[in-house]
């Protein structure tokens, strides 16, 4: 199973663009892409909070299990 | 800075050890080439020296297998001396907490063992030849040199850890 990472479907919904929430949370774009894009091992709940916070949802909206097996399988 | 001239004097202390090293090589070559090809010379000079006290052709045997361990104390040398100016490369690239350096460490330690392993041999030889009757500098078992073995090797898996650690962080957000 492998954790995916909706970041790219809330910003949609929000009409929001990475820059935007760059900004907002004040984490670095590259980081921010590296979460968008599934390449992150881990996020920090400080991290979590704050993206929540911005895009107005809860973690699980941000964070669900697929599937997919996962790097660590 | 002060840490840069550490750095550039281990660096140029590096180079200094690698030609040492080179000749070192070169010159117990020569010897046991010598001693192939001027035997009797060689036979000869201690003769002379020990005056029918102790077997000649045994000595010269002794003196052949102390020749060969010290070109494989050169092996081992270059080993530990070309690991170590590659971590020292990183160190001045910017970034020595890779993973590489750990790999570099764990063969500095295996390098380290083979240096006691033909310390060992050399003892052997030196015991052998004080016996039947040869003049020696004598020799003592190296304690340190296994401790320092042990050291390595902790160190090279602390290192190793500890850049596994580093790039999970690193991929933290």
């Amino acid at each position: 199973m492998a954790i995916e990472v909706r970041l790219d479907d809330l910003l949609h919904a929000r009409r929001m663009t990475l820059t935007d929430l760059s900004h907002a949370v004040d984490i670095t774009l590259a980081n921010l892409s590296i979460l968008k894009t599934g390449k992150a091992k881990a996020i920090r709940f400080s991290t979590l909070e704050a993206i929540c916070r911005v895009l107005d949802c809860q973690p699980g909206d941000l964070l669900t299990i697929t599937d997919q097996p996962g790097e660590a399988e | 800075m002060q840490r840069d001239r550490v750095l550039k004097l281990s660096n140029a202390l590096l180079w200094v050890m690698f030609w040492l090293n080179i000749v070192g090589a070169a010159a117990f070559l020569a010897f046991v080439l010598f001693s192939f090809g001027f035997h009797q010379m060689l036979f000869d000079l201690l003769a002379r020296k020990y005056a029918g006290r102790l077997d000649i052709d045994m000595l010269i045997v002794a003196m052949r297998s102390l020749m060969t361990i010290g070109l494989a104390a050169v092996a081992v040398a270059w080993v530990i001396i070309r690991q170590l100016q590659a971590i020292i490369a990183t160190v001045a690239a910017g970034d020595p907490f890779v993973a590489a350096n750990a790999r570099r460490l764990q063969a500095i330690g295996c390098a380290l063992l083979g240096w006691q392993l033909v310390d060992l041999a050399m003892g052997g030889v030196i015991i052998w030849t004080a016996r039947i009757g040869a003049d020696t500098g004598g020799w003592t078992p190296n304690v340190a040199g296994w401790l320092v073995t042990l050291l390595v090797f902790v160190l090279a898996r602390v290192f190793a850890v500890g850049t596994r650690m580093r790039d999970e962080l690193e991929s933290t957000i």
